[in-house]
């Protein structure tokens, strides 16, 4: 027998996540509720734990990770999870990120139980010092979505689509996008450089 | 660089010279420094109003670790079903079945749990355990009542039988005079 962890946000239908009614009971302090919580959404906690785990070669320790996110979601009275809102997000992507988030608090725990601080060369712990750019572009010239797609496609090397799917919008708006962002960015650096010719 | 997608080496030097000076606003939606879940879920489902997905998008565009973890949950959601060795699932399912947390409330109402009798003749007790009660009360009130009337008769006779010896006196004097 094996469950499928269904985690394509695509296949999972906001009636297979369970209705608002059952999340209702459950938050009055139901055990039924709670049982069936568990039953349906384990599979997708699970999966994104272990996604989160395997590339850090702890997958043995997908079930303890599974287990804290399901303790983080019903302690101090179901603070956790009364804070998710269905109107915003669907309950499969909430919980990936929950478990997601629990993966990387876990792995940090380990890395630093693990890190034996007096073997730290000085250099490590030293703490830099922030060194602060001069900023080279005024505020408003880019949108933030303009920037985000200069990031992805010039620093993350992506293509149009795959920033699209990053961000969740049309490769055409990306194009576009990239378009615009370049032309204004021209637009200043060779006015910066007239100013400085001048 | 892949020049075919519409980059150009110029674009490349271009953003590497901006983002030096890319500053991501304040965001009024961080928690500890990182942005709750709700809202980073809310992003990924495309349910973020345009200025708060703004405020992500700005932060996304400077900070390469919260881009990374942003990418890295897009993967895994758009992965496909994985599927789970059925006995570890249902280990992991008992556990987590098990962190259900007990309330105060419920434990009064474990330990008010009747006793095998209670539950077996209960219900059938509970309305003879009132008509007792109402019967007692009856008892009691007409008990007073009783006690209250004997005594004041008995009040009376002790009345009359003083009167009686004081009206007497004076004849058993006379009585006792004559005789």
């Amino acid at each position: 027998m094996s469950f499928v962890a269904a985690v394509g946000s695509e296949a999972v239908s906001r009636d297979a996540c369970g209705g608002d009614a059952d999340l209702e009971a459950l938050l009055r302090g139901d055990k039924a509720a709670w049982d069936r919580f568990v039953t349906r959404h384990a599979g997708v906690i699970f999966a994104a734990v272990r996604r989160r785990l395997v590339p850090a070669g702890r997958v043995a320790d997908a079930e303890d990770v599974v287990q804290d996110v399901f303790v983080r979601l019903c302690q101090h009275d179901f603070r956790l999870l009364r804070s998710y809102d269905a109107a915003r997000a669907k309950i499969t992507t909430w919980l990936t990120v929950v478990a997601h988030s629990a993966s990387v608090d876990h792995l940090r725990r380990l890395r630093r139980r693990t890190e034996d601080i007096e073997a730290q060369p000085e250099a490590v712990l030293a703490v830099e010092p922030v060194i602060h750019e001069k900023v080279k572009i005024p505020e408003g010239l880019l949108s933030p979505r303009q920037a985000l797609v200069l990031e992805l496609l010039y620093q993350r090397d992506m293509t149009p689509g795959e920033a699209a799917e990053a961000i969740g919008i049309d490769p055409q708006t990306v194009r576009s996008m990239h378009h615009k962002a370049l032309l204004k960015l021209r637009a200043h650096f060779q006015a910066e450089l007239g100013e400085e010719g001048a | 660089m892949r020049e075919e997608d519409g980059k150009t080496k110029e674009g490349a030097a271009l953003w590497r010279e901006a983002r030096q000076g890319w500053r991501s606003p304040a965001d009024p939606d961080l928690v500890d420094g990182s942005p709750d879940a709700l809202l980073l879920a809310a992003y990924l489902d495309g349910g973020l109003a345009e200025d708060e997905a703004a405020r992500l998008e700005a932060r996304l565009a400077g900070e390469a670790a919260l881009l990374d973890e942003l990418l890295a949950l897009r993967e895994t959601l758009q992965a496909a079903p994985e599927a789970v060795p059925g006995p570890v699932m249902t280990a992991v399912l008992a556990r987590a079945q098990a962190a259900f947390p007990e309330r105060p409330a419920m434990r009064v109402v474990e330990s008010a749990r009747p006793s095998l009798l209670d539950r077996l003749f209960g219900f059938q007790l509970r309305p003879a355990v009132s008509a007792f009660a109402a019967i007692a009360l009856l008892l009691a009130c007409a008990g007073a009542f009783e006690l209250g009337r004997y005594q004041a008769a008995q009040l009376d006779t002790a009345t009359q039988t003083a009167d009686t010896a004081e009206s007497d006196v004076p004849a058993e004097f006379v009585l006792g005079g004559l005789l």
